[in-house]
C-alpha cells in the first residue's frame, strides 16, 4: 500500500501507455457489466414481481396468458378452501406473446385488493382515483416514458382493439414487471373486451407459506373436472417458466461478458510486459539500492491493479449510465425485464476488473522480480 | 513500399510474446464481434423468407399478430372462392390455420418447455411452398404431428428426441411425430404442424387463427388485399404476409442496433491494445527512425512500415478469429419467438477480417503521428 | 578549387518554447574534395549542428549550405531526403545500423531507395562491404558483431551509394584504441584512393591528429587552428 503514490507515479511517467491500458480494460468492463445487467434485470423482476407466499392459478394447458381463460366463479370456490388467505382476480390483456421489444400489457385487476399483493409507490389521491373511477387507470413509470403519457391523459390503444382509459396515476415499481404495464379495473376491462366472466390467472396468498404446495394441489384437484382445469404453481416458478424463452438468449450473452473479460487479461498483460522490459534498469536499480523481490512484485502488481480499477470504475460507470438510462426492455408472455445495473453490480465488475488486472501481472511480475541486477544492468535493448 | 517487409517481421519476432499476445487481444475482440454480427445476422435470416410475396395473411378485425386472431370458419368459404386465389389442380390454394404458444412436456420430472404448434391442412404446403418435407410424411391422421428443424432447440431436448417415431405431449394428448420439414429462412422451422381440426379440438378452440390465401400474381395480390378489406359481408384484417412478417422483423431491430454498439465497442478495444503495441514499436526505435531518415527515407516511408507492422498482428488475429467464428456457424440457440441459427457465411468473415483491417490502421493512427511529428535532429540523439 | 561544401555566414537559432538558443552565429567555410576536417570543441559549441547542416538533416535559420553545387539551405524536406541518399553517408557514435538486419541488410538500406536492379545493388553492397574489409560476415546481425565491426558496417553503409561527402559525429567514441585505430586507418585510405571527403566531428585528438585540417568551434563560431598540437601543416599522406 504504501508503493501506491509511486505506483501512481509510475503510471504517470508513460501516460499514453497507462491511458491505452485503461481504456482497453474500460471497453472490456462497460461490455461485461452490460450483459451482466440483463441477469441482473432478469433476477430483480423475478424479486420484486412476485411475493413468496403467492399462488398463481392459471389454465392447465396454456401457456400465453391471454390464452388462458379461467371463469371468475373459479375465484369463490378457491378462496373458500383452507390455507387461502385471499385471493385476487387479473385478466391480461397483451399486444403479443413472444415479440420481444415493444410489449404493450393491461392489466384488469381488484382495485380494493390489489395493494395487499403488490407493493406499488404512487400517492394515495391518485390510487383512490383509480379505485373509484370506472375507466380509469395507472401506468408504470416505464411505459409512461416510452409514449410520452401524462396524468390526466386519455388514451386509445389501437394495437389492442381500441381500448381506451384515463390515466389517473403514474406508479414506480422499480425492477418488477409492473414498471411496463396499464393497471385498470378488472371489471372494466372485462366489459371493454367483451370477456365478462372471465380472467386470467388468480392470484391466492396463502395462509402459512411452508404449506404452499399443498394448497396448490388442492386447488388443481378441486378444479380438474371444470370446464377450465387448473394449474397452480408458486408465483416465482410461474413466472420464470413464463420468462423460460429467454434464458436461451441470456445465457449465451453471459457468455460473450466472459469471453471480454479475457481482453482485460491479455490488454493489461501485454501493456504490463512492455512497462517491464523498459523499466529493467530502473528495476535492477532497485534491487542495487535493497528492494527485495517481493517488494519488486508488489510494486509491478500495484500499478497494473490501479490501472485496471480505475478503467473498471470507468467502463462500471458508464455502464452505469448507459444501461440505466436507455429504455431498452426485453419482454416475454407479458413479462418485461429491464436490463438494470445496481450499486453492486459497479463495485463488484470494478473488483473483478482490479483482480484480472492483477493477475495477468503474475507472470511479468514474477520475471522482474527475479532480474538479476547485473544483468540487467547491463542489458541494453 | 520502401523499407523492406522483413523489416517489419523481424522487428515483430523479436518480441514474440508481445505480437502473440497483440494478436490474440485484437482477435479475441474481433472473435466476440464476429459472434455477435453472426446472431443478429442469424436472427433477421430466420424470418426473412417466412412471407412469401405472393400471399395475404387474413386475421380476424383488430388482432394484431395472429396469436390473438380468431376468425370464424366460415369465412374460409366466402374468402377462399375469391377469383383472384391461385389454384392448384382445381382447388384454391387457402390455407386455413391455428397457431398457438403451449407447453409441451418433455421429460418426465423436467418442467414444461415452450412450444409453437400451426395446425393446418395439406393445402398449406401449397401456399408456404418454401416448407419441403425432408422425411416422413405430412400428418393427416389425428394425433400425429411433423416437426421443423429448430423445434429440439426451441423446447430444449437433443435432435434425436425428436425422430420420427417419437412423441411429444402438450394439451394433454400426446402426439406422434410422423415426418420432418425443413423451411429455411422463414419462422416455421422451429413450429410444430399437425392436423387443423385435431388441433383445434385439442386446444378447445372454435376458431381459427389466419387464412393464408395464393394470389394469382402480383396484380391479383393487390385486388385481393383491396377487395377483403373493404368487403361487407365478413369483417377480416388482411396484409400481405411479408408486411407481416416485416413487422415481425422490427422487433428485432432493437437487439440489432444493441449488437452493432457492442461489435464497436469491440473493435474499440482492439484498437486500443494494437495501439498500445505500436506506441511501444514506435517509441523504443525512435533513435532507429532518425538513422533511416538520415540515410534517406521520407516521413512516409517509415509511417507506411509502421502501419504494416500494425496490420501484421491485427490481421492474424482477425483470421484466428475468424476460424473460431466458423465453428459456431449453425449453432442454434432459443429466443421467445422461435428459435435461429448462427450465421457465419462468408459475408461476416469478411466482415471480421475488415474490422482487423480496420483495428491495424486506427491503432497506428496516433503512433504514426507521433512519429511524423519527430524532427531527424532530435531522432538521432535519442538515447 | 573544388569545393564539396561551401558554407556562407550561417546561423542556427533553435526556439524551445520561449527560450531561444542561439547554435551558431556565422560560421562560413568551405571543404574541398578529398579533405579529411576534423571538428572540435567543447560541449555546446554547435560542432554537431554545423555537421547536420552539412549533412541535410537540418536547415539553417540563414546564411547558405551549398553541398556539392547544391543550395540545400533551401531544399524542402522530401527534397532533401532523396538528396542525402545520393550526396552524403552518415556515420553515428552508436546504434547506427538496424538491429534486425543483417550487414548485408545494413548495408542494402541506402540502395533500396535508388533505381537501380537487384544485379547492380548486390555488386555495390558487395564493394562496400569489401572495402570494410567484412564481406565474409555479410549474414551476421549486428548482435553478433563486434563494436568495431559494427561502425565498419555503418561506413559500409555510407558509402554504399558512392556520395561525395561522409560525415561522421564521434565515430570512435564508442571504440577502444585498436579498433579506433583500424577505423582511422580506413577512413585516410577512403579519402586518399576513393576522393571521399570526410568531415568528421571528434573530441579525440589521434582523431584530429589523422585529419588533413582541423578546425575548432566554440559558442558558435570558428576558431580557426587552434588546436592542443596546433598543427598547421596536414600529414604526410594529404601533402599533395
Amino acid at each position: 500500500m504504501k508503493f501506491l503514490p509511486f505506483a501512481f507515479k509510475s503510471l504517470a511517467r508513460n501516460p499514453v501507455r497507462a491511458l491505452l491500458t485503461l481504456l482497453g480494460v474500460a471497453v472490456a468492463i462497460f461490455l461485461f457489466t452490460g450483459v451482466v445487467s440483463l441477469d441482473q434485470g432478469m433476477q430483480r423482476m423475478l424479486t420484486n414481481s412476485s411475493g413468496d407466499d403467492v399462488l398463481v392459478v392459471f389454465d392447465k394447458y396454456q401457456g400465453c396468458p391471454p390464452l388462458s381463460k379461467l371463469p371468475t366463479s373459479h375465484q369463490g370456490q378457491v378462496a373458500d378452501l383452507p390455507g387461502v388467505a385471499d385471493t385476487m382476480a387479473t385478466l391480461f390483456l397483451l399486444s403479443s406473446c413472444s415479440r420481444a421489444t415493444d410489449l404493450v400489457a393491461v392489466h384488469g385487476v381488484e382495485p380494493e385488493k390489489f395493494r395487499d399483493f403488490r407493493k406499488i409507490d404512487l400517492p394515495d389521491d391518485h390510487y383512490r382515483a383509480f379505485a373509484q373511477e370506472r375507466g380509469a387507470a395507472i401506468v408504470g413509470e416505464q411505459i409512461a416514458r416510452t409514449y410520452g403519457w401524462e396524468v390526466g391523459q386519455a388514451v386509445t390503444l389501437e394495437k389492442l382493439g381500441g381500448v381506451s382509459f384515463t390515466i389517473r396515476g403514474i406508479f414506480r415499481a422499480p425492477g418488477s414487471s409492473l414498471e411496463n404495464a396499464i393497471l385498470v379495473d378488472l371489471d372494466y376491462l372485462q366489459f371493454a373486451t367483451q370477456q365478462v366472466g372471465k380472467m386470467t390467472l388468480l392470484l391466492t396468498k396463502v395462509s402459512d407459506p411452508a404449506r404452499s404446495g399443498a394448497v396448490a394441489e388442492r386447488i388443481d384437484a378441486m378444479l380438474a373436472s371444470s370446464s377450465s382445469p387448473t394449474k397452480t404453481s408458486p408465483e416465482q416458478s410461474f413466472i420464470a417458466t413464463a420468462i423460460s424463452g429467454v434464458t436461451g438468449i441470456i445465457g449465451f450473452s453471459r457468455w460473450l461478458g466472459y469471453v471480454a473479460l479475457g481482453i482485460i487479461l491479455i490488454g493489461v498483460g501485454n501493456s504490463l510486459a512492455m512497462t517491464i522490459r523498459d523499466r529493467t534498469r530502473e528495476f535492477a536499480i532497485l534491487k542495487t539500492l535493497g528492494f527485495q523481490r517481493g517488494h519488486v512484485l508488489g510494486l509491478v502488481m500495484t500499478e497494473a491493479a490501479l490501472a485496471s480499477l480505475l478503467g473498471g470504475a470507468l467502463g462500471a460507470g458508464l455502464a452505469w449510465l448507459a444501461v440505466n438510462q436507455s429504455s431498452l426492455t426485453l419482454s416475454v408472455e407479458g413479462f418485461t425485464i429491464t436490463p438494470h445495473v445496481s450499486p453492486a453490480l459497479v463495485l463488484w465488475a470494478i473488483a473483478l476488473a482490479g483482480v484480472l488486472g492483477t493477475l495477468a501481472a503474475v507472470f511479468p511480475a514474477i520475471r522482474a522480480s527475479r532480474l538479476r541486477i547485473v544483468q540487467a544492468l547491463r542489458e541494453v535493448d | 513500399m520502401k523499407l523492406p517487409l522483413r523489416y517489419n517481421f523481424r522487428s515483430l519476432l523479436r518480441r514474440k510474446t508481445r505480437a502473440a499476445m497483440t494478436a490474440g487481444g485484437i482477435g479475441l475482440a474481433v472473435l466476440v464481434a464476429v459472434l455477435m454480427l453472426a446472431l443478429a445476422t442469424g436472427l433477421t435470416n430466420s424470418i426473412r423468407d417466412t412471407g412469401h410475396p405472393l400471399n395475404a395473411l387474413v386475421t380476424s378485425k383488430g388482432a394484431e399478430t395472429i396469436e390473438f386472431s380468431a376468425i370464424d370458419p366460415a369465412v374460409l368459404e366466402v374468402l377462399r372462392f375469391s377469383p383472384h386465389v391461385a389454384t392448384a389442380e382445381d382447388r384454391p390454394l387457402a390455407s386455413p390455420e391455428v397457431f398457438f404458444t403451449t407447453q409441451a412436456e418433455i421429460a418426465p420430472g423436467r418442467e414444461p418447455t415452450q412450444a409453437l404448434v400451426r395446425g393446418v391442412l395439406p393445402v398449406a404446403l401449397g401456399v408456404h411452398d418454401q416448407v419441403r418435407l425432408t422425411s416422413g410424411r405430412f400428418p393427416e391422421q389425428p394425433g400425429e404431428i411433423m416437426v421443423g428443424p429448430l423445434v429440439a432447440t426451441k423446447v430444449d431436448v437433443p435432435g434425436e428426441r425428436l425422430a420420427i417415431g417419437q412423441s411429444l405431449d402438450f394439451e394433454g394428448t400426446s402426439w406422434k411425430i410422423v415426418g420432418q420439414f425443413a423451411a429455411p429462412g422463414t419462422a416455421f422451422e422451429s413450429e410444430i404442424w399437425g392436423p387443423l381440426d385435431d388441433l383445434m379440438v385439442a386446444s378447445r378452440r372454435s376458431e381459427l387463427s389466419s387464412i393464408v390465401l395464393r394470389a394469382k400474381n402480383a396484380a391479383a395480390l393487390d385486388e385481393m388485399l383491396f377487395d377483403f378489406a373493404t368487403r361487407t359481408d365478413v369483417l377480416v384484417e388482411v396484409r400481405p404476409e411479408t408486411a407481416y412478417y416485416a413487422a415481425y422483423a422490427e422487433a428485432f431491430r432493437p437487439v440489432q442496433i444493441m449488437v452493432y454498439v457492442m461489435a464497436g465497442m469491440l473493435t474499440l478495444g482492439g484498437v486500443f491494445i494494437g495501439m498500445n503495441t505500436l506506441f511501444a514499436a514506435v517509441m523504443s526505435r525512435i533513435r532507429e527512425i532518425g538513422v533511416l531518415r538520415t540515410v534517406g527515407y521520407h516521413r512516409r516511408d517509415i509511417a507506411l512500415s509502421f502501419l504494416i507492422e500494425s496490420l501484421i498482428p491485427a490481421l492474424v488475429g482477425g483470421a484466428l478469429a475468424c476460424v473460431i467464428a466458423l465453428g459456431a456457424n449453425g449453432f442454434a440457440l432459443r429466443i421467445p419467438m422461435g428459435a435461429f441459427r448462427f450465421e457465419v457465411g462468408p459475408q461476416l468473415l469478411a466482415i471480421g477480417m475488415g474490422l482487423s483491417v480496420l483495428i491495424g490502421i486506427l491503432g497506428a493512427a496516433w503512433p504514426l503521428w507521433r512519429s511524423a511529428r519527430l524532427k531527424t535532429v532530435d531522432a538521432i540523439r535519442h538515447l | 578549387m573544388n569545393s564539396v561544401v561551401d558554407i556562407r555566414n550561417v546561423h542556427k537559432i533553435y526556439t524551445r518554447g520561449p527560450e531561444k538558443l542561439d547554435v551558431l552565429k556565422g560560421v562560413t567555410l568551405q571543404v574541398a574534395q578529398g579533405e579529411f576536417l576534423a571538428l572540435m570543441g567543447p560541449s555546446g559549441s554547435g560542432k554537431t549542428t554545423l555537421l547536420n547542416l552539412m549533412a541535410g538533416i537540418d536547415t539553417p535559420t540563414s546564411g547558405d549550405v551549398i553541398v556539392n553545387g547544391r543550395d540545400i539551405g533551401k531544399m524542402g524536406e522530401d527534397q532533401l531526403a532523396a538528396w542525402r541518399t545520393r550526396n552524403v553517408g552518415y556515420v553515428f557514435q552508436s546504434f547506427n545500423l538496424v538491429p534486425v538486419l543483417t550487414a548485408y541488410e545494413n548495408v542494402e538500406l541506402p540502395l533500396l531507395l535508388l533505381p537501380i536492379d537487384r544485379k547492380r545493388r548486390h555488386e555495390q553492397v558487395m564493394t562496400a562491404l569489401e572495402v570494410v574489409g567484412l564481406a565474409e560476415r555479410k549474414k551476421h546481425l549486428p548482435s553478433q558483431l563486434s563494436g568495431g565491426q559494427e561502425q565498419r558496417v555503418a561506413i559500409a553503409r555510407a558509402i554504399a551509394t558512392d556520395p561525395a561527402l561522409v560525415l561522421g559525429d564521434e565515430p570512435t567514441g564508442d571504440l577502444d584504441r585498436e579498433n579506433a585505430e583500424a577505423m582511422m586507418e580506413l577512413i585516410t585510405t577512403l579519402c586518399r584512393e576513393f576522393q571521399k571527403t570526410f568531415v568528421i566531428v571528434t573530441h579525440d585528438p589521434k582523431v584530429a591528429e589523422r585529419a588533413s585540417r582541423v578546425l575548432h568551434m566554440d559558442k558558435g563560431i570558428l576558431v580557426e587552428n587552434q588546436s592542443a598540437q596546433g598543427k598547421s601543416t596536414p600529414p604526410a599522406e594529404f601533402r599533395p
